[in-house]
């Protein structure tokens, strides 16, 4: 990723455990301005097997990208965690060519029988409006 | 409308470039050894991949509109995405619903389930924080 993403070429040992504490004590995650270079975006058409957008919006896919990146782009899940469900929805286009800002906090951190759960809510804006969300539910190994 | 479906071939190289493009270099997608060491037994393909190829076959079935109140929901993630295997990604509309459609990712052979979703064009009523 580009410059959005500075932790790009970064292995994921090299970034700190998001552990259930810490994500219920963070319970909101840093904004950040999120860039989809020119080669981002052949990337993606190539690996998706898709055709460039012809009015330049961006590929709807990369909601599944920035919407795990909103609370992953410091950390790493610990090893062992399962994603339970997730939803996205898209609200307006987004163009490619325009920085998103991303955006995500934490909604529930439940531990009930020795599972633990948490929801992910991850906001993109363009422009000062919402463009897209996604909802993460994921059991939380530790 | 009636069923529409998509071939996808997944590879090594194609998950390794996925993980470069959404840096989640997590082993289990990246690294054979470490994978084969797994319940999976080897690498599987990342669970934001079969999302954005499920976004992709809404645009395409949905036209813009899917830009404007798309809603992808109840995904689950049936069995590991492996590289070296063919898939079918199949849009069904759901009886009965209007501009609704389910979502399949199947082996070639269309056993194994690998992961399935809902789709619709959804007012804003359809989704709550």
């Amino acid at each position: 990723m580009s410059t959005a993403v500075p932790q790009s070429d970064a292995g994921p040992g090299e970034l700190p455990e998001l552990t259930f504490d810490l994500a219920r004590a963070l319970g909101q995650f840093p904004e950040f301005e999120y860039v989809v270079s020119p080669s981002d975006l052949a990337d993606y058409q190539r690996l998706a097997g898709v055709d460039p957008n012809p009015d330049g919006t961006l590929p709807p896919g990369f909601a599944a990208i920035f919407g795990r990146l909103g609370y992953l782009r410091e950390h790493r899940m610990p090893p062992g965690g399962i994603l339970l469900g997730q939803d996205i929805r898209w609200v307006t286009p987004a163009m490619a060519d325009l920085p998103l800002r991303i955006g995500a906090r934490v909604t529930s951190a439940e531990e009930r029988d020795g599972k633990r759960t948490i929801v992910f809510l991850t906001t993109a804006n363009q422009g000062g409006e919402v463009v897209a969300q996604v909802r993460i539910t994921a059991r939380w190994p530790k | 409308m009636t069923q529409v479906s998509r071939q996808v071939t997944v590879s090594q190289e194609l998950i390794d470039a996925w993980a470069r493009l959404s840096t989640d270099f997590n082993p289990l997608h990246v690294s054979p050894d470490y994978a084969s060491g797994t319940p999976f037994g080897g690498t599987i393909a990342h669970g934001h991949y079969t999302l954005a190829l499920m976004q992709e076959q809404m645009l395409r079935i949905a036209g813009p509109q899917w830009l404007t109140g798309g809603l992808l929901q109840r995904v689950r993630f049936r069995a590991p995405v492996r590289p070296g295997e063919a898939y079918v990604l199949i849009a069904t509309p759901i009886e009965g619903r209007k501009d609704a459609w389910r979502l399949e990712l199947r082996d070639e052979g269309g056993e194994v389930l690998a992961a399935e979703a809902e789709a619709e064009l959804a007012d804003e009523d359809a989704w709550s924080d």
